[in-house]
């Protein structure tokens, strides 16, 4: 059984937690995961999200205060030897399918197609990783005409990374920098800035996640 | 390549015909549908369906003259080392979301559950093989709150199926004579009546596959 307990810091909003419990039965794993809105006037529905997920094969939501399901399924298939990863994810109340694909060329290089069937909105992202350290994603949005932009470089002995990007549609600039060890605790610190807003202060959120074994 | 060909006479409604071909590419099989419709005026889209199947994993249908996607993906888990399929079905336009498990008890033994989500129906079945040849199939609709009945067995060598089926709600019954040979054409011959209307004369549907290997 593990645990996952976060807390969120943003300037804009105040604090927020998130707690997240998961069991393994077979070869499935069962998750429940709360919100602090759960608990701030007493115990209640409000924030809880089930799932049930086979590792690689499918996950499924249930939002219980929305009585919504989530469904989300993962295949491989191969073209040339080499794997093509699919997804496809269905939110029933929304009526939102998303389809996904990853064409895997070798370690280094990745190209992902992403389709919403129901905006007929497309994404192109082509994912380059340089000596296995430094990422650079190049990204188009076919329906703005528009290309995003982000590099990654983990440093620190490799449990740190950094990353910078920037939207050209909305014209932010954010950097990232997240920690991610095994067994202590991680975090995550993001600042973004508008360029269109030059006088304006970087938005800040900071981010910590415990992980529990029991 | 494979191609199949139907042919089927209903005393209501004439004749009609139907094929099918299908193309394996690596581990993905890539499947056309043309009904008659399709080319009774010239060749044209109507009838036609265009299909990508990874088999066991996943199927994804297009019907062209609707321009209508049906997702379908199939897995296995395990429940006390015995394996519940599980079948997840979206048909996007018209919204509508099918979810389906079956448990295998043994290989005489099966309990299966249907629930459609949108109207909140369950279908619950029960299948029994009696010394492999002769297999019983009581249903339970939840929102009609009827039992429904099936018995089929094998004949003639096995490759000609018997089967008597009774549906409650209803009130047909209905008795069918299937063959499906490996190398030759194989037919279906159905006969039902409905018990509510005594002096009406059975309907009668006969059908012919053919199957081709190129």
């Amino acid at each position: 059984m593990k645990a996952t307990l976060k807390g969120k810091y943003d300037v804009d909003k105040n604090g927020a937690a998130f707690a997240n419990i998961a069991v393994n039965a077979g070869d499935v794993k069962f998750r429940a995961s709360v919100t602090e809105a759960t608990f701030i006037n007493g115990p209640s529905l409000t924030g809880l999200a089930l799932a049930v997920e086979k590792p690689g094969s499918f996950i499924v939501d249930y939002n219980v205060p929305k009585k919504d399901f989530r469904f989300q399924f993962m295949n491989t298939v191969r073209v040339g030897e080499r794997p093509l990863n699919l997804t496809y994810a269905h939110s029933r109340g929304d009526n939102r399918t998303v389809l996904d694909g990853t064409f895997v060329y070798d370690s280094a290089n990745k190209v992902s197609a992403n389709y919403a069937l129901d905006s007929g909105n497309c994404k192109l992202k082509y994912t380059y990783v340089h000596k296995g350290l430094t990422t650079f994603e190049p990204a188009y949005d076919v329906a703005k005409n528009t290309w995003d932009f982000a590099v990654s470089r983990r440093v620190y002995g490799g449990d740190d990374t950094l990353r910078a990007s920037y939207q050209t549609s909305s014209r932010v600039l954010g950097v990232e920098w997240s920690r991610n060890p095994k067994h202590t605790a991680g975090f995550k610190i993001v600042a973004s800035v508008n360029l269109a807003e030059e006088f304006k202060a970087p938005k800040l959120v900071a981010e910590t996640t415990w992980n529990f074994e029991m």
